[in-house]
């Protein structure tokens, strides 16, 4: 049984169907990619899982439960774009993830912080773009959470600190969760993948493990993304 | 330890085949204590239960142990070190002939570029 | 979880509000200081009490603003939660209630208190308690305790009012975030739009109660019970004011809590 379940999930806004009849699930112990063009409901699915969206059909669960307060408490969500307050504080940020999540390691997250020469003292509004979402990833993968859900962590960003990101999730995810990562540059993200899922159209398409799909179809998970995808286009 | 990890091969297989060169290349020195399996991954790049199969492997291969105390280690043994550097030179070897042939050599030709590839050094 | 969103809304308010109030009595003990001094030397230099009343019109100024900065700060920080700070703030292990319910006391309160400055604090129009002597105060008090319960229960209606229109400008920003992507500019019109509906049901109500009151029988009786015994009618008045208005906040904390909770959708 999946940590994460979607079953039969289908989000409507007006007349857009973003997510039609979709199931799929994302494994504990597992990395999952998320992996579709923009605009294909990759952040849809993640804001359903967070608790910041209601189905308009359907069911998500976490660990059995519906996306609630409970789940909140043990899940991880970093969005895909900067929300802490600009008139935070760095160590507001780390008080507040202290304050409201037991599962956070605040001394982790101020070694992460240091390592990366945030100060305590540095308001949000004070540091660039680049270093503000990596605040926001340092705060998200310093909680030892059950599941992950990380919306297009490598967005926009260059290649060192593609890496760093990369580096951070792989040492800082808690071994027993499931991390979800949604993206549409699957060639950076692909060697950290145990499990991909293909979402086109609000539909999942393909469902496997990365290793799995490199052995049969003798190709990168990229390369049969690009495959897939090219398809439609023709 | 430079990894070089590509995307369009099975994960699983490079690690291993670059495990076993590094231990028998001295990279990983005989007793070297390997760092974590989540530090290696995050060293390589690539996803922790597919470096954890890789070393599994590597261990059944008897080229790593597996201490309580002190986490793996790289094998003190240096006849299974020896028998996996010939291991995998015996693959480079095949490969140049795999590829020897492919350019339509034969094996006497294949055995005399190889000579003269040694006298040039 | 509550007790601790609580600390942290009056936490985040009190480093805008505390340095306004803070500057308010400081003004004030300017204000009574220079006065203080005056009335030791009878014969103070004149720039004295100038400075006396500078300062205190100064703190009647700071206190001014500092009753509107409470209000539409409060009303600020509620129309951020439903943008990029939503990410984090709804995603924190609380409920939306628990959300609404904190923010809103929170607001209510710093409002209260820079009101209660306004009336309590020496200089202001409604405190002369520290140039009246204690037969003065003494007189002052027995005149107005009769009339007790009417003040406290207009004091009571005043809260209710203060509770029923922040609940009104929070409904106004969740209506404006149905539409994400002009969120702005939705609660703008939103908030345009309900003030003129608004206005004309007050004035639609306030002909109905003309009507009843000047040409129904439960006119006459409440015409009839006001006369007899005005102070008393009037609390009762008030009292079942605040008690609708009470309602009328509830009610809205209930639709506001709905539509964050299932029909919130963050840009």
């Amino acid at each position: 049984m999946a940590f994460l379940t979607f079953s039969n999930v289908t989000k409507q806004y007006g007349t857009r169907r973003a997510l039609a009849n979709l199931t799929c699930g994302a494994e504990a112990g597992r990395i999952t990619g998320l992996l579709g063009p923009n605009g294909s409901g990759k952040t849809t699915m993640l804001k359903l899982a967070a608790g910041l969206l209601q189905p308009t059909d359907g069911e998500v669960r976490i660990g059995g439960l519906v996306p609630g307060t409970q789940t909140k408490a043990c899940t991880a969500y970093l969005p895909d774009r900067v929300s802490l307050p600009q008139h935070f504080r760095a160590a507001d940020a780390v008080a507040l993830f202290r304050d409201f999540y037991e599962d956070f390691d605040a001394a982790k997250a101020s070694e992460m912080l240091r390592t990366l020469g945030i100060e305590p003292r540095q308001r949000i509004s004070a540091m660039s773009k680049g270093m503000q979402e990596k605040t926001q990833l340092c705060l998200t993968m310093a909680r030892n959470a059950k599941l992950f859900l990380l919306d297009e962590p490598l967005g926009g960003v260059d290649p060192a600190t593609r890496d760093y990101i990369l580096s951070t999730i792989i040492r800082g995810y808690n071994e027993g969760a499931a991390l979800v990562i949604s993206t549409h540059i699957i060639g950076d993200v692909e060697r950290i993948l145990d499990d991909v899922l293909f979402l086109q159209n609000g539909c999942v398409t393909v469902a496997d493990s990365a290793e799995h799909l490199r052995e049969t179809r003798g190709k990168s998970v990229d390369g049969i993304f690009r495959e897939v995808f090219s398809c439609l286009q023709n | 330890m430079e990894w070089n990890i590509r995307a369009d091969r099975p994960v699983y297989l490079q690690l291993l085949e670059q495990l076993e060169a590094a231990v028998a290349s001295g990279a990983y020195a005989p007793g070297e204590r390997l760092p974590g399996v989540r530090e290696l991954a995050a060293q390589a790049g690539v996803n922790p239960n597919t470096m954890q199969r890789a070393l599994a492997e590597l261990e059944t291969r008897g080229l790593v142990r597996t201490q309580r105390t002190a986490g793996r280690t790289v094998t003190d043994d240096a006849q299974a070190i020896a028998s996996a550097r010939r291991a995998l030179a015996m693959r480079s070897a095949r490969e140049f002939l795999a590829a020897a042939h492919a350019l339509g050599l034969t094996n006497e030709e294949a055995a005399e570029l190889l000579a003269a590839a040694i006298r040039e050094e | 979880m509550f007790a601790k969103l609580m600390k942290w809304e009056f936490r985040q308010t009190a480093r805008v509000m505390l340095p306004l109030l803070g500057a308010a009595l400081l003004l004030c003990g300017g204000g009574l200081a220079s006065r203080g001094v005056l009335y030791v030397l009878p014969l103070g230099p004149q720039w004295l009490e100038t400075l006396s009343a500078l300062l205190y019109a100064l703190m009647t100024f700071v206190l001014f603003a500092g009753v509107f900065v409470a209000y539409f700060y409060a009303v600020i920080r509620f129309y951020r939660m439903l943008g990029n700070e939503g990410y984090l703030m709804l995603t924190l292990p609380v409920t939306p209630a628990q959300h609404i319910g904190a923010k809103l006391i929170t607001g209510c309160v710093w409002v209260a208190a820079a009101m209660l400055f306004s009336l309590l604090l020496p200089g202001t129009s409604f405190s002369t308690v520290i140039t009246s002597s204690d037969e003065q105060v003494a007189a002052a008090l027995s005149e107005f305790w009769p009339g007790m319960p009417l003040y406290l229960s207009f004091g009571l209606f005043l809260l209710a009012m203060l509770f029923l229109s922040m609940m009104w400008m929070y409904f106004i920003c969740a209506l404006g975030a149905q539409w994400p992507q002009q969120r702005f500019g939705a609660t703008v019109v939103c908030y345009l739009v309900t003030s003129f509906l608004v206005q004309i049901v007050f004035v639609m109500a306030v002909g109905v109660f003309t009507y009843i009151a000047a040409y129904s029988p439960l006119g006459a009786s409440l015409y009839n019970s006001f006369m007899a015994n005005p102070t008393g009618t009037l609390t009762v008045w008030m009292l079942c004011a605040s008690a609708a208005v009470a309602a009328l906040t509830a009610a809205l904390f209930f639709i506001v809590r709905w539509m964050i909770s299932k029909r919130l959708n963050l840009a």
